[in-house]
């Protein structure tokens, strides 16, 4: 138990972490207090249109406003940028200047943060931001490249499902097997979740990005031979009241979400008996068509009793203070699309599985075709189809520097790595002649990180200060943290450490020392994270000794218990 | 690199208590999964992400029977996947699957259920019979029943395919 959950009740401590639902039509913030969620309110409003203008004369305006500033001729108004979040290199004109989905999306979630600060009169500086669990990796790099943009140190990405699940389950005490269907604005996302004593297991995930309430929307416009913005309010007009032309409109869109969740099920390998609810999320499905066709599949009445509109920015907040604050409860969640490399004719090889539990990596085994061969080119590519151009590419990168041998000699190992936030890593390396070459490759469609500095200093709030000066002084106190851990963790535990291991973590430190008091910002943050990588099995063993401790004489079985 | 079985605290056996090696994985990414240590310094955090994904990584092999089966094989050097195989299956066994397979490429939309339904008792019968054959340490036995195994796997998801390729819009 960590000693804030021991505090004096009635005191109220500074939780800096926000939940954020940013979504396709609104966004919201939440933040909890001791598992106890609550929507972030701004202008007495939970939902903030996810709409951002921009003016002629430079302005931007978020939210409510901007939505009504269509017809204004000064102002270039952007709906939906969620949409565009997995074409992350894309540009939008807007007034001479070519903006990307993430600068756009951090306009919502600068406006979300300003809305938590004014609610809660104190600084938020981290958060835990909800993804379609059907996103790919571009899309949530980008996410998380959005966030950074608008100030926000993002805690953990988590799935909107996975949120709504933690935020019914823990709500309502629900154990077993649940579905969440949630159909958002834009995407939709269909998720089987195992609950029970404290872990929220996802077992299965699917969805489509494309596949919306905008989609109602245009099709209304189009049958009635309106604008999107009048079907939009002819659909909010009809409430709960579908008319059955409206819902002839939109019947082949729900029939396309009740055949991924009848494949996913059987795909999950069980039986719709098992499924002991059905959770909603999305303001779309207040169609009462949606229940009912629910109701029919899965023979249960779906549930609805927290707001489907605010679940997932709940959830996120109940996240977001576990995270910081620490808690009982624990998130296992899959990655939703399989990954894989192009073989030979254009054929993908996967690597690694769709819903497969995260985090986790995969290895494997490549050798050259041609005597002398030194380059490999490798081509990394997510989704579920047979052919490589029928599938997302993520990377391609090439391997270079393999010692010059017979063909088939040569070992190449390709290992991919999946984070926490669902997040790619991949690695490749020749080890036959024990010249090891390591590589990491990010996705290479997204922002590279000299664009997000750019961006970052171009922003109205850093071109005042020099961010030059900032960013070194930020990366010295991080240095200085990262060495002061070490030499106390030596300090303590320096048994554990293996013969050699200790000068070399000590000439590190001294090379760091020197770094620091240089202006060669690169080099020293470089440094720093060979240090951090060099120390993380030293930091296994300290972790593993004080486990122990805690647990002198008791089985697994036993900590199992008192964790439940 | 520590054994699958005991990281989970499981004797090294092909029959295990599934619910037994689930409390222990569960218990184990309590302990270290990257949520717990979110606050923790960055070099901890690395050691989190990769216990914790080396949980993961046992529990994806321990968890499924045709990679438990072929984990086990593996440590005999015994190897029935991918390029790098030593064992063929053998005649018998290709005759047996071929005759399966010709049964879906003739099937018609209705017979469908059917053969799901024969892939997955031939499924179950075989990790019977390489729960036997590990028990008996007959391990010629075992990497036969894990080939078995796997083309009844292959099976199965190809007529899931091709039930879906053929439902009515």
């Amino acid at each position: 138990m960590r000693l804030l959950d021991i505090e004096e009740p009635g005191i109220s401590r500074k939780n800096t972490a926000i939940g954020i639902d940013l979504g396709t039509t609104n966004s919201l913030a939440a933040i909890a207090d001791s598992g106890v969620p609550l929507i972030l309110e701004g202008e007495g409003r939970a939902l903030l249109p996810s709409v951002v203008a921009y003016g002629k004369d430079g302005k931007i305006i978020v939210g409510e406003a901007a939505k009504n500033l269509v017809d204004d001729k000064n102002f270039t108004v952007i709906f939906s940028i969620k949409r565009r979040m997995g074409d992350a290199a894309s540009r939008l004109e807007v007034w001479n200047s070519n903006l990307t989905p993430v600068e756009i999306s951090a306009e919502i979630l600068k406006a979300l943060k300003i809305r938590a600060e004014k609610a809660l009169g104190h600084e938020v500086t981290q958060g835990v931001i909800t993804v379609p669990a059907y996103f790919d990796d571009a899309a949530r790099s980008a996410t998380k490249d959005a966030a950074r943009l608008a100030g926000l140190e993002v805690l953990r990405l988590i799935n909107e499902p996975t949120a709504a699940a933690l935020s019914y389950g823990l709500d309502k005490g629900a154990e077993g097997i649940y579905a969440v269907y949630d159909l958002g604005g834009g995407t939709f996302d269909i998720s089987l979740l195992k609950m029970e004593k404290g872990i929220f297991q996802v077992l299965a995930t699917a969805g489509d990005t494309e596949l919306g309430g905008d989609d109602f929307d245009y099709e209304i416009a189009k049958a009635n031979n309106i604008s999107l913005h009048e079907a939009r309010k002819m659909k909010e007009s009809l409430g709960g009241n579908a008319t059955p032309e409206f819902e002839k409109i939109i019947m082949p869109y729900i029939e396309r979400t009740l055949r991924i969740c009848e494949d996913m099920v059987e795909d999950s390998g069980l039986r719709k008996e098992e499924i002991k609810g059905v959770v909603l999320v999305g303001g779309s499905t207040r169609i009462p068509l949606i229940k009912r066709k629910l109701r029919e599949l899965f023979g249960t009445e779906p549930l609805a009793d927290i707001d489907p509109d605010k679940i997932v920015a709940l959830g996120a907040a109940i996240q977001a203070e576990a995270l910081t604050q620490g808690s009982e409860n624990l998130l296992l969640d899959v990655t939703p699309l399989s990954l894989g490399l192009e073989t030979m004719g254009g054929l993908v090889e996967r690597i690694i599985q769709r819903n497969t539990p995260i985090p986790v990596s995969a290895m494997q085994e490549f050798t050259t075709y041609q005597d002398g061969q030194s380059m490999m080119k490798i081509h990394v590519v997510q989704g579920e189809r047979e052919m490589v151009n029928q599938c997302r590419p993520l990377a391609e990168f090439i391997l270079s520097g393999i010692p010059p041998m017979k063909a088939g000699i040569a070992r190449i190992k390709v290992t991919f790595a999946i984070d926490a936030d669902g997040l790619l890593t991949v690695s490749a390396m020749e080890e036959t002649t024990g010249a090891v070459q390591n590589i990491t490759v990010k996705p290479s469609y997204g922002l590279a990180e000299e664009e997000i500095e750019q961006m970052l200093r171009d922003s109205m709030e850093n071109a005042r200060s020099d961010i030059t000066e900032r960013l070194l002084a930020e990366s010295r106190v991080e240095a200085d943290l990262a060495v002061k851990t070490i030499e106390d963790a030596i300090r303590i535990d320096g048994d554990l450490l293996q013969v050699g291991e200790r000068e070399n973590l000590e000439e590190r430190i001294a090379e760091i020392k020197k770094l620091a008091a240089k202006k060669d910002r690169d080099s020293l943050d470089f440094a720093v994270a060979e240090l951090n990588k060099m120390c993380a099995d030293f930091a296994e063993r300290r972790m593993n000794r004080s486990l122990t401790k805690a647990l002198a004489g008791k089985d697994i079985r036993a900590l199992e218990k008192k964790l439940s | 690199m520590p054994d699958f079985f005991s990281l989970f605290s499981l004797p090294k056996n092909f029959s295990i208590d599934e619910k037994e090696l689930e409390r222990n994985y569960f218990a184990l990414q309590r302990q270290y999964h990257p949520d717990k240590f979110v606050a923790g310094t960055a070099s901890e955090r690395i050691a989190a992400l990769n216990k914790s994904t080396e949980i993961t990584n046992a529990y994806q092999v321990l968890s499924n029977p045709l990679k438990r089966a072929e984990y086990l094989l593996a440590e005999h050097n015994i190897r029935v996947n991918g390029e790098n195989d030593n064992v063929k299956p053998s005649h018998e066994l290709l005759m047996e699957i071929m005759e399966i397979r010709e049964k879906l490429s003739e099937a018609e939309a209705r017979d469908l259920k059917n053969l799901e339904a024969f892939a997955e008792t031939e499924i179950k019968e075989s990790i019977g019979r390489l729960a036997k054959d590990f028990a008996g340490n007959e391990l010629e036995k075992a990497a036969e029943d894990a080939m078995r195994l796997k083309y009844l796997t292959k099976f199965l998801d190809e007529i899931k395919l091709k039930k879906r390729s053929v439902r009515p819009l």
